[in-house]
């Protein structure tokens, strides 16, 4: 596990379990259009990326906060953390200690230590992505109107 | 005096399974997959330095061991994604809750995830295997269409 939560002072309290949060779809593959929301959101959404590792998986308190830090989005999913939680498998929600408005979950294995983790990763990532619910596969601007994606 | 009977050749029977697996064609559906490659590959040129891209030999392996998946037609409906320097080639299917990930993290390097699921979301079974051998891409692929 990328164990992130500990003495990590990027890292602020637990978010709490009623809570929903939004990831934002950073690449069209992290998700799967449906002809009416919600959307199928792919395991490649919760797969954990070289720059995730040391914080965790970036998600927002609300989808602006989900979507600030990124250039460009494809929609966002939300999903309740008190699932994330329940996973058990040592995820924790975590508050960005500087963004009140952004999150991390943290405990996400990293798939290039071995090959159990790497069998986790994908497992846990799945797990989550059947989970969350598509909001949205357009681009959402918050100080706009969201445009229509090509896919 | 009638003349002797010419043995006729032993005639090839289309549905004689092997032989049928090796008449598919190469349909549009099959095409796609191997589009969607060279995709991955421009995109790479496109965005050089930007992000992580798979390598172009990770490109070219992969393509090397999806045409050998037999038969050829288990490659309609995969789905080709790159994920930062790999490619990942998912099957899924939610009735019966079948999917399969045959990913490349690099050249000579396979790698299949499968995983069954009962009622959408309970998993029953999930395993990851790491392989150099192509075949067990097509056992995977038989057991995800049985």
């Amino acid at each position: 596990m990328a164990n992130q939560a500990v003495a990590n002072p990027q890292l602020g309290g637990r978010v709490e379990d009623g809570r929903d949060i939004f990831r934002a779809f950073a690449e069209k593959n992290f998700r799967r259009r449906r002809s009416q929301p919600p959307h199928e959101v792919r395991y490649f959404a919760y797969l954990l990326r070289e720059e995730d590792i040391t914080d965790g998986l970036s998600v927002g308190l609300t989808p602006r906060g989900a979507v600030k830090y990124l250039d460009y989005n494809y929609g966002y999913c939300s999903i309740t953390v008190g699932v994330i939680h329940a996973l058990e498998f040592g995820l924790e929600v975590r508050m960005d200690a500087n963004d009140d408005t952004h999150a991390y979950i943290c405990n996400l294995p990293i798939r290039t230590i071995s090959e159990q983790t790497e069998a986790r990763a994908i497992y846990i990532a799945r797990e989550l992505a059947r989970r969350s619910i598509g909001i949205t596969c357009d681009p959402y601007k918050p100080n706009g109107c969201a445009i229509p994606a090509a896919l | 005096m009638s003349a002797p009977a010419i043995p006729r050749p032993e005639s090839l029977s289309i549905s004689s399974s092997s032989v049928e697996e090796l008449l598919i064609p190469f349909p549009l559906e099959l095409q796609k997959v191997f589009n969607r490659l060279a995709a991955i590959s421009r995109e790479r040129e496109r965005e050089r330095g930007t992000r992580k891209h798979p390598a172009e030999e990770t490109v070219d392996w992969a393509a090397d061991v999806l045409l050998r998946v037999v038969p050829s037609a288990y490659l309609i409906g995969a789905e080709i994604d790159p994920f930062e320097s790999e490619i990942h080639v998912t099957w899924e299917n939610e009735n019966p809750g079948k999917s399969v990930i045959v990913f490349f993290p690099g050249p000579r390097q396979i790698k299949m995830y499968w995983e069954w699921t009962q009622e959408g979301t309970q998993v029953r079974e999930h395993q990851l295997l790491t392989t150099e051998d192509v075949a067990e891409v097509s056992a995977r692929l038989r057991w995800f269409f049985q």
